[in-house]
């Protein structure tokens, strides 16, 4: 029974192997014990099958050496007794090695150990450089230093004089020479462009030793040796250190060879450089084609140290520098393999073709990792750019599983300073972008030293802004919503708001290729935070809707009673030539009336200012349709002087931080187009309502005298009616209605970029809805409102005298004027109508024609 | 500020309907019968202070000033829950309580008399607004007080303000029911004349359709004057809500009124309300839209002017304002206008541009109502001449007999001669002839023909 469980467990252990060894053949060591192995061998043996499988290896292997050893068993009764005892553990490769994906089908040359790395160590954090890795039979410590050792020999060998930057770093660090790369981002080396990872180019360099320049005789080697030289130049070359055999030769190339500067100045960064080789004439043909095949990696591996080289400055920037580490770590993998295979070497294990059969993998590897590299370089990219280029190679070679598995990792690290970037972003939203890497760009200075109000008018669209050429592709989708996230995040920080959103603030983004989703969500929940937070600060701290309803109060007339109130104190004055207003006088004014009317109970009141602009309202009108730069000089103070201060009076409005990103001058001057065109209509109406009141005399009068007036009479009523229609339709057609829209959007906006548009949304209806657009009716209905002015201030003063003929004669005048006028609006509307398939204009139309007054009038002229 | 209002009440009457309206104005604006504002109303977006001030002691008081000079209704409102709320000041009682006996010679002579004790307080109450836009006066034309020394107030006034706007809401009798006031024909003309040259504006409040409102429409079997003066006051507050609770426009009493009257004779107002409930039919039987409420406004039978039968058809709108109050979508007022432009629901005048105004107004917040939609009308409708058909007709009867004159001749006004009847009847009925005019085209050319006997 025992036997049996334990050769379940043994079975199981075998499978872990990967079926390099079977239960049977491990059976089979044990059995045959007595015969061939000594117990020390044994228990090597079963070290290094079960120490890593079972729990609490260790011991049970020294129980298991204790019972043959003291207790006589046989090996075999012994290794049941242990399995018996042992449990398999659960996940063992995970434990050892967390970073290493496992690779699947393993290669499995039938008369060689290959075995999958396993045992390789966490001082690899790159995946494997191929799918296959070299064990030679010992245990990992060992392999690692001897490769030590192996290349400190070697860089010494081949390096100049000395072993400069790779021998120091392996003796400092900690006893790895995978991690010496770590180091060098903070050390920005002086570039040499020949350095101590590559060859020595021009064979006439006096510091090397004189049998290292002279090709070693070994013609009269047997063909075996001969191939041994050949190998362990070889293995030398694969890691950039001359031989005799194989002679470098350097080739470079200009990306742009008409450039002089950069051909003289950056010499590393400008060129593409490549390495060829010449073969001794020793070499016979058959290794030659071998060699061939394999001298390309050599190539690779020197582009790519010199591809890593250049990028380590400070100039390249945090993506390329990160991907130069992650580079020289796989460089530090591929170093390990050389070692691995020279180690063979020396055990006289290795040929030519099986040199070739383990390279081969690597070979395609490096080449299309160079080949990337290559791409950056000549391309010049950076920071986002170098992501896309990687993320796009990803799924380029989905064919190449190993490849690929690389490649994402490379831009897994590529990616990692950028995502810190995007993380700050995202999360606090501040920029830390040295390099100038990061697709949101920042141009606060353009900002700081504006006056505060008209600071903001572009704002908003301004001071952040997407740098789309630098978006990297995995985060295209996202940008805007990144974009956004910050810049709310900033608005709320700039008020002084804590950011609670504590949530994500230690967590940095990563970049993954299988998983997109995590980084992804991470952003769209900080987004939904940031949009919340400043709707919050927006809506409830500094309380945007009261701010919109006190607008609308005053600039939209809502707050009719303050309205006519301002306007009996003021007009007056405005009454007068706009040079002549005193501009003190109608601050006072408003301020007395702000305090006396219903309005003392809004508490936004205090912003509300008067102001005279210097242009009327076609000119301000025509400035904000063109919305834009170009100078005012052609329209400023045409006539300024023949202006009346109604004309060019209207309210300002201050805001501060941070409503005035949405009432910035823009808006608030779109909202004084509406309120100079409203208030002008109500003025004008008022003056209407006066001379009514003052014609009710004519009550008094007999019929006979009062026919005379009626003409006047019923004029002026038309005149009052076409004005007020006007008035209803624009508030209670246009701007109510639209208002209403517009809160039922807000309610449902998310975030503020949403109530940014729905307000722009909202003024621009208005604005073409009460026909504000359209400078032919707007100057239409000032034609109208001057005559109808035009017209009161005769009446007043005629009326007083008695009537006479002229006076009939100048209301028939004045009534065919406003018949006219009146008529050409009510067409100009109608073919604005036609124009726009809106109804909108059509009712306006039929509000001042509710009877048809006008078309009859018309039809019995014709 | 802001463009105050004066209101005067006359007589029996004027003083009854000025008590409601009041009463009314209390509940919308959250002001409690002793005039001190309800905690739930302190910072109300209304604007009181229109009708009323405010006192030292911050109570409000209505700009109100009663006159009667009989005792009788302004003791009952002095002993009324409001007796705290008026000004005492403000009150005027004959001090011999005699009434006018239902006389408007003798109305009128009164006035005349106290008119310097009555402008006192007049002028007292003009003094203390910033504003004052003009004077409402409550009264019945049929009665003594109301109409004479009412008519007797209204010329004085136009004199004295002449840049006021002197509204009236005029009670005309119940023609349906025989009067216990013989001499009422008497009475109402000579009042319609002083309304015709006196006042800017005269809103009608005609007691027969009142009445066959409340039977017919309330389904009251004997309504009281209290259920009649609560439509009354329903009226006199909704057409005042634009001034009260202000919004886009109609902010003011010239704002509204103007529009709605283009010559100054046309200047007589018919109201109309919807719905008309009583407190136990108020259920619902389907939603009310703008559109409902407009076209029912346009429906004789909810108007409060009974104009009998147009029989020639040829009768028109001169203007309409409705004044619409409730949970009111904005994009239907368009639809609705054009839905009754469209199926040529309303005529109008030929000779001038004439539309339905409509004004969104707010309601108090203070007032359930039922409704979700109720609409006020004020229309200057030319039909509302047979009114005054009907009152000369009444009062040619009454004078080709000579009844009734000697009550008239007792005052010093009809000593000499009759003249001041003769002349009325000549005013009024211009004024019917030209409503009658304002129906054809060719009014502006038209021109009033003496009636040659």
């Amino acid at each position: 029974m025992s036997e049996l469980k334990a050769r379940k467990k043994l079975e199981e252990i075998a499978v872990r192997w990967n079926g390099k060894v079977s239960a049977d053949q491990i059976a089979a060591v044990f059995k045959n014990a007595n015969n061939k192995y000594t117990t020390e061998k044994l228990i090597v043996i079963a070290k290094q099958y079960f120490r890593q499988q079972i729990v609490d290896g260790d011991k049970l292997i020294t129980q298991l050496e204790v019972n043959i050893k003291k207790n006589q068993k046989t090996p075999y009764e012994a290794l049941i007794i242990m399995l018996n005892n042992a449990s398999v553990c659960q996940s063992p490769n995970l434990h050892q090695t967390q970073q290493i994906q496992k690779p699947t089908i393993p290669l499995k040359p039938s008369n060689l150990q290959v075995e999958t790395k396993i045992s390789s160590k966490n001082d690899f954090e790159s995946p494997a450089l191929c799918s296959t890795r070299l064990d030679i039979n010992t245990t990992p410590d060992i392999v690692v230093s001897e490769i030590k050792e192996k290349l400190a020999q070697a860089t010494q060998q081949g390096s100049r004089g000395s072993s400069t930057y790779l021998r120091q770093s392996l003796n400092t660090s900690g006893g790895s020479i995978l991690t010496t790369a770590k180091k060098s981002p903070q050390t920005p080396l002086v570039l040499n462009p020949i350095s101590t990872w590559t060859f020595s180019f021009g064979g006439d360099d006096v510091t090397l030793p004189f049998q290292m320049r002279m090709p070693k005789p070994i013609v009269g080697l047997p063909a075996s040796e001969q191939e041994r030289e050949v190998i362990k130049e070889l293995l030398y070359t694969l890691i950039g250190v001359n031989g005799s055999l194989i002679v470098p030769k350097l080739k470079t190339f200009l990306f742009d060879p008409k450039d002089e500067y950069t051909m003289v100045n950056n010499w590393l960064e400008n060129r593409s450089v490549a390495v060829e080789f010449d073969l001794n004439e020793q070499i016979t043909d058959s290794i030659r084609d071998i060699l061939k095949d394999i001298l390309p990696l050599a190539n690779y591996y020197f582009q790519l140290q010199y591809f890593i080289e250049s990028t380590r400055g400070p100039s390249s920037g945090q993506v390329l520098q990160a991907l130069s580490e992650a580079l020289s770590k796989l460089v530090d993998d591929y170093y390990a393999t050389i070692a691995q295979l020279e180690s063979m070497h020396l055990r006289h294990e290795l040929n030519l073709h099986k040199l070739l059969f383990y390279l081969r993998p690597i070979i395609q590897t490096m080449e299309t990792v160079t080949k990337i590299c290559g791409k950056l370089q000549e391309n010049r990219y950076r920071g986002g750019n170098v992501l896309t280029s990687l993320h796009d190679s990803i799924s380029l070679f989905s064919g190449d599983k190993n490849s690929q598995k690389i490649l994402i990792h490379l831009t897994q690290k590529a990616a990692e300073p950028y995502m810190e970037i995007l993380s700050l972003w995202v999360f606090k939203g501040i920029i830390q972008d040295p390099k100038n890497e990061f697709f949101v760009e920042d141009n606060q200075n353009d900002f700081e030293n504006l006056v505060v109000s008209d600071a903001y008018n572009e704002f908003w669209d301004k001071k952040y802004v997407l740098k789309t050429e630098k978006i990297p592709r995995f985060l295209e989708k996202q940008a805007n919503i990144i974009l956004r996230t910050g810049k709310y995040l900033n608005v709320v920080r700039d008020c002084g708001k804590r950011l609670s959103f504590n949530h994500h603030s230690g967590t940095v983004l990563k970049f993954s290729h299988t998983d997109d989703q995590s980084y992804i969500n991470h952003i769209n929940d900080a987004y939904v935070y940031s949009s919340k937070a400043l709707m919050e600060l927006i809506m409830d701290d500094h309380d945007l809707m009261g701010h919109l309803l006190s607008v609308k109060r005053y600039f939209l007339l809502q707050q009719g009673d303050f309205i006519v109130q301002f306007m009996d104190a003021c007009e007056h004055e405005l009454m007068k030539g706009v040079d002549k207003v005193i501009p003190i006088r109608l601050e006072n004014l408003l301020e007395l009336t702000l305090r006396l009317s219903s309005a003392k109970h809004d508490k936004y009141q205090d912003n509300l200012i008067t102001t005279l602009m210097p242009f009327d309202i076609f000119t301000q009108m025509t400035k904000i349709m063109k919305s834009s730069d170009e100078s005012d000089d052609e329209f400023d103070v045409v006539d300024y002087d023949m202006k009346t201060g109604i004309e060019c009076f209207s309210f300002d409005y201050k805001t501060a931080w941070p409503i005035s990103i949405i009432l910035n001058q823009m808006t608030i001057s779109k909202y004084q187009i509406i309120f100079r065109q409203l208030f002008y209509l109500k003025h004008v109406e008022n003056f209407l309502c006066r001379v009514w009141i003052a014609n009710n005399n004519a009550k008094k009068f007999d019929q006979r005298t009062s026919e005379q007036y009626r003409s006047a009479f019923t004029l002026r009523q038309r005149m009052m009616s076409a004005i007020q229609n006007l008035e209803y339709y624009m508030m209670v057609e246009v701007i109510e209605p639209v208002w209403h829209t517009f809160m039922q959007q807000i309610s449902k906006a998310k975030n503020f970029d949403d109530v940014l548009a729905h307000h722009d949304d909202f003024l621009d209806k208005c604005l073409k809805n009460c026909m504000l657009t359209e400078p032919d009716i707007l100057k239409c209905i000032v034609k109208m409102c001057t005559l109808c002015i035009g017209f009161c201030e005769f009446i007043e003063k005629e009326a007083q005298t008695a009537s006479t003929e002229t006076f009939s004669e100048k209301v028939t005048k004045y009534d065919s004027l406003f018949v006219q006028q009146t008529v050409a609006l009510l067409m100009k509307i109608h073919e604005l109508a036609e124009k726009n398939h809106s109804e909108k204009y059509v009712s306006l139309i039929h509000r001042i024609n509710f009877n048809n007054f006008y078309t009859n009038k018309l039809n019995s002229c014709q | 500020m802001p463009s105050e209002m004066i209101t005067l009440q006359l007589g029996q009457c004027g003083n009854q309907i000025g008590f409601e309206f009041w009463k009314r104005l209390c509940l919308e604006h959250g002001i409690s019968p002793s005039g001190v504002l309800e905690d739930f109303a302190t910072d109300g977006p209304d604007r009181k202070d229109v009708f009323f001030y405010q006192a030292d002691d911050d109570h409000y008081i209505p700009r109100a000033v009663l006159l009667d000079l009989e005792p009788r209704v302004i003791h009952t409102i002095m002993q009324s829950q409001y007796a705290k709320l008026y000004n005492p000041e403000n009150i005027y009682l004959s001090k011999d309580g005699g009434g006018a006996g239902n006389n408007w010679a003798s109305g009128f002579s009164q006035g005349e008399k106290l008119q310097e004790e009555i402008f006192d307080i007049i002028d007292r109450e003009a003094d203390g607004s910033d504003s004052l836009e003009g004077f409402v006066l409550c009264h019945s034309i049929a009665g003594g007080t109301g109409s004479g020394m009412g008519s007797y107030i209204m010329e004085r006034l136009s004199d004295h303000f002449p840049k006021k706007l002197v509204q009236t809401y005029s009670v005309f009798p119940n023609q349906d029911e025989i009067s216990d006031v013989v001499v009422q024909p008497y009475n109402s003309l000579l009042t319609l004349r002083r309304l015709t040259s006196c006042a800017d504006c005269v809103v009608v409040l005609d007691n027969t359709a009142l009445n066959r409102i409340a039977t017919d429409r309330l389904h009251l079997e004997n309504p009281s004057f209290t259920q009649i003066n609560t439509l009354v006051s329903t009226i006199m507050s909704v057409s005042t809500t634009t001034l009260r609770y202000p919004s886009y426009m109609n902010n003011n009493l010239i704002g509204l009124t103007a529009p709605l009257i283009p010559t100054p004779q046309l200047h007589f107002l018919m109201t109309g309300y919807t719905p008309l409930t009583t407190d136990t039919d108020t259920v619902n039987i389907r939603k009310t839209t703008v559109l409902d409420v407009m076209r029912r406004l346009l429906q004789p039978k909810n108007m409060m002017v009974s104009t009998g039968p147009d029989k020639s058809n040829h009768h028109c709108y001169i203007s309409i304002l409705n004044i619409i109050q409730g949970e009111v979508d904005p994009t239907q007022v368009h639809k609705s206008l054009q839905r009754i432009r469209e199926r040529k629901l309303a005529q109008f005048i030929p000779w001038g541009p004439a539309s339905i105004q409509v004004a969104l107004s707010r309601s108090s917040p203070y007032v359930q109502s039922s409704h979700r939609v109720s609409g006020l009308m004020l229309a200057n409708h030319t039909s509302i001449c047979s009114l005054f058909e009907r009152a000369l007709s009444q009062y040619d009867k009454l004078r080709k007999r000579g009844a009734f004159l000697d009550q008239f001749r007792k005052e010093e006004m009809f000593k000499d001669d009759l003249s001041e009847l003769d002349e009325s009847r000549d005013v009024v009925d211009s004024l019917v002839q030209e409503y009658e005019a304002a129906t054809r085209s060719d009014y502006l050319q038209w021109q009033a023909k003496k009636d040659v006997e």
